[in-house]
């Protein structure tokens, strides 16, 4: 393998990632592909240098790799961090390459994180086979070193180098009696003066060695990523804000303090549980008492994330909650589904909502909650179920409307009637059907009339007069008689007067034996009816002794 | 096989072994397993190779190494081993080392225990004037040079730390995102700079200057807990990671050009909105518990080792800085107060971590000694060292202006009496260390 060869492979590896993207199998391949000529080239020459330039690479002083096009330039980056050379030796692995490539790409593309250069990457790596040569000093190599800002940095720079390393200290400190007493204590804690005083001697050397258990524990405790932090950030947060309500003097400032430090907790919150990390806020919860604080847990964002993510860490989280935060459940509880669904239905009666609470739900999400909300009041107190009702009874989707109609008792219409008798007259024939039938279980004394009205309405659709007429059955009762048994002998349409007159089966007086009887033995009357009055006839008998008299009152 | 033969094929494996062992003993104590089998396969492979030549000479180049005068070609684990001898020997101020007749253990440990002292002392260059039994070593003339070109690159990489961040200070201070990039290589540099002269890394953290500049606290704090973390050889990665907690802790709450500093929660608030990077709860985190340290643990909460070694190395500094109206502690007293509170204010094995580092007597430190000289601490007693015998420049004897290096150590008759403040006497004691 010859490095004009593989430089050839090096092209072609960043152009396949150009083009498809560094997870794409075409990439992948491209960077095995390297990998081999790599290989091959370092088992015959032991190592690689690459010296790089502006916009070149050399090996030896030959020039093996020129930039075709500034824009896409492999090498300009390099050469503006500071890359003086990259060697590879021999024995270097896939998983080097692939840190190499990664970076190299990065710094191609400007992908790398705000904080990183290629050079930072290759240094920090620390790659056994794959070194960089940076060049010293961390000026904007490249930019415009005559601009003012560059000159002024300089010229701070040579300051404080002359300062360092003059001769003679600065101007003397200004001591005040008591000031360095003061600092200590502050560092310290409680320290006397006669203790400051004293000389450090031999003997404070004794028993100040680190054993190699020590230096293993802190180089690990320092060297691996941090565990808990989450939990330490937050709490430590919380004692800023506990500290930043002291000076209640300050007004304002005191405000806007805490208010800041809500914030930071808020975006601490996301990026935690973002990075999975639930665990370690239900741990900080647990600590954190200022229920001031807490309410910034409710962050609406923070909680939908929390119900997203669904697991035990989540719902500890949003069990701790406290009530003033209930209406950041509300959104999540209204597009949540199934187990999700229940798990909040269950935190939420634990947190015991009122009425109002529940109903403001109801207004927002209608439809979407009313079911889960309806079975959330059965666990709380009556008057919360109460308000749900009069709320869905009130509501503009008819869909809720029925659902209130089905939950209104039905030995307490009364309390309810003056939202459910409107709702005779709703558009929709669904909701009019249920509040009929509301008054309907109730065995409301008024029903007879109210179907009467129904039954009146010239707009009213035949099924709908149709569906009285059978209410108006299942009602029973002298009122509902009076009205069938009009509706027989009046003119209305057949179909009507058939179903008055089976209706009649369970009205059961005397008028309403009269008409039926005189219907089924109508010679020259509507037939359908006849027949109707025959049947109602035939279901009496076969009741037998219950048939009411012929005459008098039953 | 002819001679020439013999040597050309066994050069390479001699140089890469010689090397191993040079840096074995570079990082490991004489007694490791590692450098005991390290030391015994190169006794046993010199043994064997001087039966067959008449001494082994390893010399090494700008351009080459070569063993006996033959070039040794340069493969794979050669040309590794061939990179790592060229910085040793410059290290050292050497550019040969001649192994004239087979080493005994206690020869070898000798000479061995030599390079390891010298390659973490302040003066690595002594090695150049040292004489072995049975090895010659050549110095390199430029090598003192050397050695001063280092402390001067260090305490430019120093000065480059202590801009930026009063470059960062202002940036937080008008609310605009800090440049961590800039920041986070310039920390490179410093760690990069450091690698051989940790003692005036220490040392450069005595200086006490730009009267109450925040960024000169936060520097020093900065270059204390990259020291403690050389002295732990922690990875590049974790260095950085670390140094950069250290100075974001102290940017946090540094006290604006035009007031006082901002309470802690604006401090934080203003930091954190200033670091749009994913990482900011581990950082945060950090810079919180550094400040707070007692509390976290009282409720039962485990701190970071990290802000336990930053509290440690940031109450040091402020004990010894010169600010409102304090004159600072001396070095000594700061340690010793620290030393008093380890376990109870701050985690033990931290400060323990911060004397070992520092010694009883920093570098930087201003001393008399028991002879009457007055000197400044110019190296901290190597690892496993008397803390109290450090390395002095004696800057006055006798009552005249004096320049010579006492290893303490070594001069049993001598030791510190007292501790003196450089500030009184008008001395920058960072100069003395660049000398």
């Amino acid at each position: 393998m010859s490095i004009v060869e593989l430089i050839g492979q090096l092209k072609r590896t960043f152009a396949t990632i150009r083009l498809y993207g560094l997870a794409h199998e075409n990439a992948r391949i491209a960077e095995a592909q390297l990998f081999a000529a790599l290989t091959s080239y370092l088992d015959t020459h032991g190592s690689l240098s690459l010296v790089v330039r502006a916009s070149a690479l050399e090996v030896g002083d030959k020039k093996v790799y020129e930039d075709e096009r500034k824009e896409e330039s492999l090498v300009r980056s390099l050469f503006v961090d500071g890359v003086e050379s990259l060697t590879i030796l021999a024995g270097v692995g896939k998983d080097e390459l692939s840190t190499l490539v990664r970076a190299w790409h990065g710094a191609i593309t400007h992908t790398l994180d705000a904080e990183h250069s290629f050079a930072t990457l290759m240094w920090e790596h620390e790659l056994p086979s794959v070194s960089a040569s940076i060049r010293p000093g961390i000026a904007d190599v490249g930019a415009d070193t005559d601009s003012d800002a560059a000159k002024a940095a300089e010229g701070r720079l040579r300051q404080i180098y002359a300062a360092l390393t003059a001769q003679t200290a600065a101007d003397r400190v200004r001591v005040v009696e008591g000031a360095s007493l003061a600092v200590v204590r502050a560092v310290l804690g409680d320290v006397s003066a006669e203790a400051l005083a004293r000389q450090a001697g031999e003997e404070e050397a004794s028993g100040l060695g680190l054993s190699q258990v020590e230096r293993q524990q802190l180089a690990q405790g320092l060297g691996t990523s941090q565990r808990g932090s989450g939990q330490r950030a937050l709490f430590a947060l919380s004692r800023l804000w506990a500290r930043a309500e002291e000076p209640r003097a300050r007004g304002t400032e005191t405000d806007d303090a805490r208010r800041d430090v809500g914030a930071l907790v808020v975006r601490l919150l996301s990026e935690l549980v973002a990075s999975g990390r639930t665990g370690e806020i239900a741990r900080a919860t647990t600590r954190i008492e200022d229920p001031g604080l807490r309410e910034y847990f409710g962050d609406p964002a923070f909680v939908a994330a929390l119900v997203k993510d669904g697991g035990a860490d989540a719902f500890a989280i949003l069990g701790a909650l406290p009530v003033s935060c209930i209406d950041a459940l509300a959104e999540p509880f209204a597009q949540a589904g199934g187990e999700a669904r229940s798990k909040l239905a269950a935190l939420l009666a634990d947190k015991s909502p009122t009425g109002e609470t529940l109903a403001t739900w109801l207004l927002a999400f209608g439809a979407r909650v009313v079911v889960p909300l309806f079975e959330l009041s059965d666990a709380l107190e009556p008057a919360v179920r109460e308000m749900l009702v009069r709320t869905a009874l009130v509501h503009d989707e008819p869909e809720v409307v029925l659902r209130g109609l089905a939950r209104v008792p039905a030995g307490a219409l009364g309390d309810y009637r003056s939202l459910v008798e409107p709702r005779l007259s709703h558009s929709s024939a669904e909701v009019r059907r249920a509040a009929l039938g509301a008054f309907v279980r109730a065995q409301d004394p008024a029903v007879p009339a109210l179907l009467e009205a129904q039954l009146g309405d010239p707009g009213a659709t035949l099924e709908w007069q149709k569906s009285c007429v059978h209410l108006l059955g299942t009602a029973g009762g002298p009122g509902a008689a009076r009205v069938l048994v009009a509706l027989v002998e009046s003119t209305r349409p057949r179909e009507l007067r058939v179903a008055a007159t089976t209706a009649l089966a369970n009205v059961e007086t005397p008028e309403a034996r009269r008409i039926i009887e005189r219907e089924a033995a109508r010679l020259l009357g509507d037939r359908a009816v006849k027949r109707a009055a025959k049947e109602v006839l035939r279901r009496w008998e076969k009741r037998g002794a219950s048939l009411p008299p012929r005459g008098g009152v039953a | 096989m002819t001679a020439p033969d013999a040597l050309e094929a066994r050069a390479p494996e001699l140089l890469v072994q010689i090397v191993r062992t040079l840096r074995v003993v570079a990082v490991h104590d004489l007694a490791n397993d590692a450098a005991v089998q390290v030391s015994r396969e190169l006794r046993l492979r010199l043994a064997e190779d001087l039966l067959l030549f008449d001494g082994i000479a390893l010399a090494v180049s700008d351009e080459a190494v070569y063993v006996n005068g033959e070039f040794v070609k340069l493969r794979g684990a050669a040309f590794d081993a061939a990179l790592q001898a060229r910085q040793i020997y410059e290290r050292l101020g050497i550019n040969e080392l001649r192994f004239v007749a087979p080493l005994g253990e206690e020869e070898l440990r000798t000479f061995l225990g030599a390079v390891q002292a010298c390659l973490h002392s302040q003066e690595p260059t002594r090695f150049a004037l040292m004489t072995f039994a049975k090895v010659v070593v050549k110095p390199l003339e430029s090598a003192h040079k050397v050695g001063i070109d280092e402390r001067v690159a260090l305490a430019r990489a120093y000065a480059q730390l202590v801009a930026i961040l009063q470059e960062s200070v202002l940036l937080l201070e008008r609310g605009k995102p800090l440049a961590l990039a800039r920041l986070r290589r310039a920390v490179h540099e410093l760690v990069r700079a450091a690698e051989h002269q940790r003692g005036v890394l220490v040392g450069l953290t005595r200086f006490d200057g730009l009267r109450g500049d925040p960024a000169l606290h936060a520097a020093s704090v900065g270059a204390l807990v990259l020291a403690m973390g050389l002295e732990l050889a922690l990875g590049k990665k974790a260095l950085v990671t670390l140094a950069q907690a250290a100075l974001l802790h102290h940017l946090a709450d540094a006290p604006s050009a035009s007031g006082p500093a901002p309470s802690p929660a604006t401090a934080i608030v203003r930091l954190a909105r200033a670091m749009p990077t994913v990482e900011v709860v581990d950082r945060l985190a950090v810079v919180l518990e550094a400040g707070d340290l007692e509390a976290i643990e009282k409720h039962g909460i485990i701190p970071s080792t990290a802000g336990r070694c930053i509290a440690v190395a940031c109450a040091f500094d402020k004990l010894t800085r010169s600010d409102r109206g304090s004159a600072g502690l001396r070095p000594d007293q700061a340690l010793r107060l620290l030393i008093e509170h380890a376990g109870a204010r701050y985690d033990g094995r931290a400060v323990r971590l911060l004397v070992s580092v520092l010694g009883l007597y920093p570098v930087g430190s201003m001393v008399r000694l028991s002879g009457g000289e007055i000197a400044v601490v110019i190296g901290a007693p190597l690892s496993g060292q008397e803390p109290a015998r450090p390395t002095v420049r004696v800057i006055e004897a006798e009552g005249r202006p004096a320049g010579y290096v006492v290893a303490l150590a070594e001069r049993r008759d001598l030791s510190v009496v007292e501790c003196l403040d450089p500030r009184a006497q008008d001395v920058n004691v960072v100069h003395f260390l660049l000398a």
